[in-house]
């Protein structure tokens, strides 16, 4: 069946290869940002609720995103954690943000005492290697020593100290590195501090009493149950979803614009074309159709190319950043799609209209 | 009731800045069913005009046009394009038909606008065929001599069975070979098939083809014959 729609697409091709590259940049846009938001907050989410701890006990003021940490309390308040009714075992953990320049650097350094740090859930599966023995041992898990060619009895070097890499832990469980916990505090100058206790209590059911408890005997510190640290996190990752969502909209304005621009300098170049469908006795809804429909399929087009581009760019960033995961959700797919042919749609309007209610004669005569 | 088409006192005025031009000037016209009438006259003279508002492209400034009896200025934009679709084949000087698209698909467009997206293949092959074309479905408008495309522009214009073809210069672009072409295939239409047409021409040898002949002059009939 003839389609003057779609004949007009391979006649126009600079014209069509800009607006499906607009409408795929959009959708690659969308579901590459989301994808590498979710991505990252599931990542950190797990790793945090792998390690099988019960409870975060976090000092006033600190975040639940552990990277973003600052603030210390003392190392004493260990014991009168322990005393509390139903806690079965504490590990106080030391964090650091390494430096970003660097190999291994914006990654999250957690200072422990590996017995401790068994005892709260947080059994580190050696891939290859020992356990921390030494003041300057170190552990990497795979993905880290994977994208920085770290291989075992290698030298790292962190807050001007040589470390020495004795072991390779499987991926996904707390961070990515770890050494000894008074290393750490050494290093930093802090000796009797530490960023936050992992707590295991006696029984499952227990877990909220003994967090009320400890808010309860520790006015001002903060608890934050591992069951719950994915949605809390999401939730306190507000902004970023903020940021997202003013992404999404530049792309989808930009892609709304582009296909406007691409169907108004269509419809004025085929002016004659309009004032011929006019003469046929095509009425203004026909009008509208055509150029609706014209649109619309670019957009679909643009919104295929956009997945394959998506994917595409997931694939080569997962292998350039290893430590990158980027989350594409079929519910962000369709969603992505929905938006990409929603600005299509609305960019095509306003030509459409134009063209609707062009005058016949002139139309026809125009040069 | 054998009227076709009724101009009553017709009169179109284009304002130009500050000075009015009239290009059509109080023309009564009849045209009955099956006949074939050409209306000649210099250029300039309001010919296009008078189509345009015989054809309900355009709105007169004075005076009325019935299609069958319908008063086109009582109805809206929309009716009258019903109107076009429904009862009248535009035939154009410069042939207009959609450049991307073959003869076949030029055809099936004028289809889908008359009959609500609905094709008649066997149709189109006909009235191809009619038009001496029928070995150049496949082919575009600029893979068409200048005369096959102005049949081509013919077919087009009859594939919805119109009551009325109006044609506007219909050989202006043509070489006098292929103007005669066109112009026999417009009286075989008229003979065999009883096609009313409307003729527009400046050429008055062109316009001996018609069974009756109009002249104008400065927007006015000068003489009915
Ligand atoms: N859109 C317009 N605006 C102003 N003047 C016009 C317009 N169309 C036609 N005219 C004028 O009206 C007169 C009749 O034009 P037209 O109907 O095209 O004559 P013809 O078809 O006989 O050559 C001419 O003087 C022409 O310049
Ligand atoms: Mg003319």
């Amino acid at each position: 069946m003839a389609n003057l729609a779609i004949a007009n697409l391979s006649k126009r091709k600079t014209r069509t290869l800009v607006s499906i590259l607009a409408v795929a940049i959009e959708i690659t846009l969308i579901l590459v940002l989301v994808g590498l938001t979710k991505g990252t907050l599931n990542d950190v989410a797990s790793r945090i609720q792998n390690i099988g701890a019960d409870i975060l006990f976090l000092p006033p003021g600190a975040s639940s995103i552990l990277s973003l940490n600052n603030y210390f309390m003392h190392i004493n308040l260990k014991d009168s954690i322990i005393a509390t009714e139903g806690v079965k075992a504490v590990s106080p953990v030391m964090t650091w943000m390494t430096n970003k320049l660097g190999g291994i650097g914006g990654n999250i350094i957690f200072g422990i005492n590996p017995k401790e740090f068994n005892n709260v859930g947080g059994n580190l599966e050696l891939l290859s290697g020992k356990h921390l023995q030494g003041e300057y041992d170190m552990l990497v898990d795979r993905r880290l020593a994977e994208a920085n060619d770290l291989r075992l009895n290698d030298q790292v070097e962190v807050l001007n100290h040589q470390f020495t890499v004795v072991g390779i832990l499987k991926a996904g469980v707390g961070a990515r590195i770890y050494i000894p916990l008074t290393t750490l505090q050494n290093a930093l100058n802090e000796p009797n501090r530490v960023s936050l206790f992992f707590v295991k209590c006696q029984s499952p059911e227990q877990v909220g009493e003994v967090a009320s408890r400890l808010e309860k005997s520790f006015p001002g510190y903060q608890t934050q149950l591992s069951e719950t640290y994915a949605q809390d996190l999401a939730e306190s990752a507000r902004g970023i979803n903020q940021f997202i969502s003013a992404i999404t909209a530049i792309a989808i304005l930009v892609s709304f614009l582009v296909i406007l621009l691409a169907m108004y300098t269509t419809i004025i170049e085929r002016t004659r074309e309009i004032g011929i469908l006019k003469a046929l006795g095509a009425t203004k809804a026909y009008i509208v159709k055509t150029i609706v429909t014209e649109a619309v399929a670019l957009s679909i087009i643009g919104i295929l190319c956009g997945y394959l581009l998506s994917f595409a760019a997931q694939t080569w960033m997962s292998n350039a950043y290893p430590l990158i995961t980027i989350i594409i959700t079929p519910s962000w797919i369709i969603l992505a799609g929905i938006l990409g042919l929603v600005s299509g749609f609305l960019g095509s309007l306003y030509p459409s209209y134009r063209a609707a209610t062009l005058d016949p004669v002139e139309a026809l005569n125009y040069e | 009731m054998n009227n076709i088409l009724r101009a009553k006192n017709l009169g179109k005025v284009y304002r130009v800045g500050k000075i009015d031009i009239h290009a059509v000037r109080g023309v009564n016209l009849d045209v009955e069913k099956g006949e074939f009438v050409s209306i000649v006259g210099p250029s300039g003279c309001g010919k296009s005009t008078l189509l345009h508002l015989m054809g309900g492209m355009a709105k007169p400034t004075t005076g009325k046009v019935f299609i069958e009896g319908t008063d086109l200025s009582m109805i809206s934009d929309g009716e009258r394009a019903k109107i076009r679709r429904d009862k009248i084949g535009f035939v154009f000087q410069r042939f207009n038909l959609f450049s991307a698209l073959n003869s076949q698909q030029n055809l099936e467009i004028a289809m889908q606008i008359c009959h609500n997206g609905n094709i008649d293949h066997q149709r189109i092959k006909e009235i191809m065929k009619l038009v001496g074309l029928e070995n150049k479905l496949q082919h575009k408008p600029l893979e068409l001599s200048m005369g096959e495309q102005q049949r081509v522009a013919i077919a087009r214009a009859l594939v919805n069975n119109p009551l009325l073809i109006l044609a506007d210069e219909p050989t202006g672009n043509l070489d006098s070979a292929n103007s005669y072409k066109v112009l026999y295939l417009l009286k075989d239409l008229n003979r065999n098939l009883g096609q009313t047409i409307v003729l527009i021409t400046h050429n008055q040898e062109a316009s001996k083809i018609a069974d009756r002949k109009i002249e104008m002059k400065d927007g006015m009939i000068i003489s009915l014959s």
